[in-house]
């Protein structure tokens, strides 16, 4: 399916992205930092929307959970950071299992609003929480080195595409795919759609957690409202769907792209920068619903022609 | 072409929820046969199917190779070589039709898969051509093959066809039937369900009249073409 220059070529941009904390400055390492989590968890996202179809909204919650996990771990039992991200990524695991095994029956929207209700409800059990601070949150111990956290960010970004690349070539994958494209005739096949997407799911959660464990160490600060937050899960539905979902590195490259942009409209312009986002988002569905590895194939065969043609095609 | 026989239904019960669709089904085929199993809307022929395929509860007698089917679940099922055509194709439209093949023997484990690509890219030729196309893009003929080409992908003992004809073309359904036959002669038996009558009788060695959820009529298919109640409700044509 995939040639084998995309290969070559993210090998090369992981390699210069691995060098920024000695070349770039603070300012360049501190917006890497965010972009590389934000793209791991459009990545996460991406195994589970992207591969089967099914729309998440539930993904913030496994990032709360790995915040607070790690969080916990370290404030409460004094455990080192490392412990503190297995205990984030354990729990948030378990979660998705547990969720998962019952609203995953459930089809398309229903499934999606079902996995809204998640977030609420987890900020209010976590909000009357002692151990977890309640609704004042949990100050973790200081640690002074962004280059740290931005290495460890592109290692996770890295293992997490490493994951989606095995899937797409697997069998595993095509499974996904299958029940993406026709869930009744997967089964049918003999595939066990439920086992294949709890599984999807609970792969999505471990690594979400982490990307939240990582942020929550480097933030040095959890609070159940920035924890269960349904605007980043919302963050990573678009970064994911404008790269190309269901592709090995679309959600990267749309998540780099749109954190740029944001990152630009935010020191131009400032106070307007949301309404240029949504603008930005809202001519990207416009002109390549399909994303932005689509975008480049459609370009490939046919030219601009390809943005009018999307225009057509889907009656806009 | 008597056999050992593959699938014997006896007494067969079933429905959804509370609503009982079948009443008692008698069916037997044999191994190498064609069999039909033929009936208006809203017979049961699918819910028949879907009892078979052990997607939906059922008691009675349901027996596959002599095994008892009831207690399985469709994945096993599946496995011991009772694999269905869905109505409506079900085709994975977004995937290739290599994809779409590979997927038919997502369960297999031996290493014949190879062979198997063989066998049903020499009876649909048109698969082959087409393997790197996504099957959502073909035509209806082209698509219904596709299906069958899945299907046999898992190495089935009896194959269930489930509407072969629907929406398509009468010169497909002629081209249909003549791999129906090959089909066969490769060793795989058929239960064929159809509203086609003119189709089935074609193809098939006996065949059974389904009405509101009971077997009204069975017996080879040259003795229902010339039973007068079988003429005037399915052929359309008196005396």
């Amino acid at each position: 399916m995939m040639g084998r220059w995309p290969l070559v070529l993210a090998v090369l941009v992981a390699i210069v992205l691995a060098g920024v904390p000695w070349f770039g400055n603070d300012v360049a390492v501190q917006f890497g930092i965010n972009a590389l989590l934000l793209a791991t968890l459009a990545q996460s996202w991406n195994i589970l929307g992207g591969f089967t179809g099914y729309v998440s909204f539930g993904n913030s919650v496994f990032y709360g959970l790995g915040t607070y996990g790690t969080a916990v771990a370290m404030t409460h039992f004094n455990l080192p950071f490392g412990v503190g991200l297995v205990v984030g990524a354990v729990v948030a695991m378990l979660c998705a299992a547990l969720v998962g095994i019952p609203i995953l029956r459930l089809r398309g929207p229903y499934f999606a609003i079902a996995t809204l209700g998640l977030n609420g409800a987890m900020a209010a059990i976590v909000s009357n929480l002692p151990i977890a601070g309640s609704n004042i949150g949990l100050v973790l111990p200081l640690m002074r080195g962004d280059a740290i956290f931005y290495e460890l960010a592109l290692a996770l970004l890295v293992v997490c595409t490493l994951t989606v690349l095995w899937i797409s070539s697997s069998r595993y994958g095509m499974a996904l795919v299958a029940i993406r494209e026709d869930e009744d005739a997967a089964g049918s096949m003999g595939v066990n759609a439920t086992l294949y997407k709890v599984t999807a799911l609970v792969l999505s959660a471990l690594f979400t957690a982490i990307a939240g464990g990582i942020h929550a160490y480097w933030s040095t600060f959890v609070d159940p409202a920035s924890a269960f937050d349904t605007t980043l899960n919302v963050r990573m539905v678009i970064m994911c769907v404008f790269g190309g979902p269901g592709t090995v590195f679309g959600p990267v490259v749309g998540s780099f792209i749109l954190s740029a942009v944001y990152e630009v409209l935010a020191s131009e312009i400032s106070t307007a920068a949301v309404l240029f986002f949504g603008l930005v988002i809202v001519l990207a569905v416009v002109f390549t619903p399909k994303g932005l590895t689509d975008l480049m194939a459609g370009a490939r065969r046919s030219g601009w022609r390809y943005l009018f043609r999307n225009i057509r095609e889907n009656r806009l | 072409m008597s056999g050992d026989v593959v699938l014997e239904i006896a007494g067969l019960h079933a429905g959804y929820g509370a609503v009982p669709v079948l009443h008692g089904i008698d069916i037997c085929v044999r191994e190498g046969e064609i069999v039909c199993l033929v009936g208006s809307n809203g017979a049961g022929k699918t819910t028949l199917l879907r009892a078979i395929s052990r997607i939906i509860p059922a008691r009675g007698t349901l027996r596959f190779n002599n095994k008892g089917l009831l207690p399985l679940t469709p994945e096993a099922a599946f496995d011991k070589g009772l694999v269905q055509v869905p109505e409506g194709r079900q085709l994975f439209g977004g995937m290739t039709v290599e994809e779409n093949l590979f997927m038919g023997a997502y369960r297999r484990r031996d290493k014949a898969v190879a062979q198997s690509f063989e066998r049903v890219y020499a009876l649909f030729p048109i698969l082959k051509e087409r393997r790197r196309q996504l099957a959502g893009n073909m035509s209806g003929g082209e698509q219904q093959m596709c299906a069958m080409a899945r299907a046999l992908m898992a190495n089935p003992r009896l194959l269930l066809i489930d509407e072969m004809s629907l929406g398509l073309a009468p010169v497909i359904v002629d081209q249909l039937l003549v791999i129906l036959r090959e089909i066969r002669a490769l060793g795989v038996t058929v239960l064929l369900v159809e509203q086609d009558v003119f189709a089935a009788f074609d193809v098939a060695d006996r065949a059974y009249v389904m009405e509101t959820g009971r077997i009204v009529r069975e017996g080879l298919v040259a003795e229902l073409a010339d039973d007068h109640a079988v003429r005037e409700a399915y052929l359309g044509t008196e005396g």
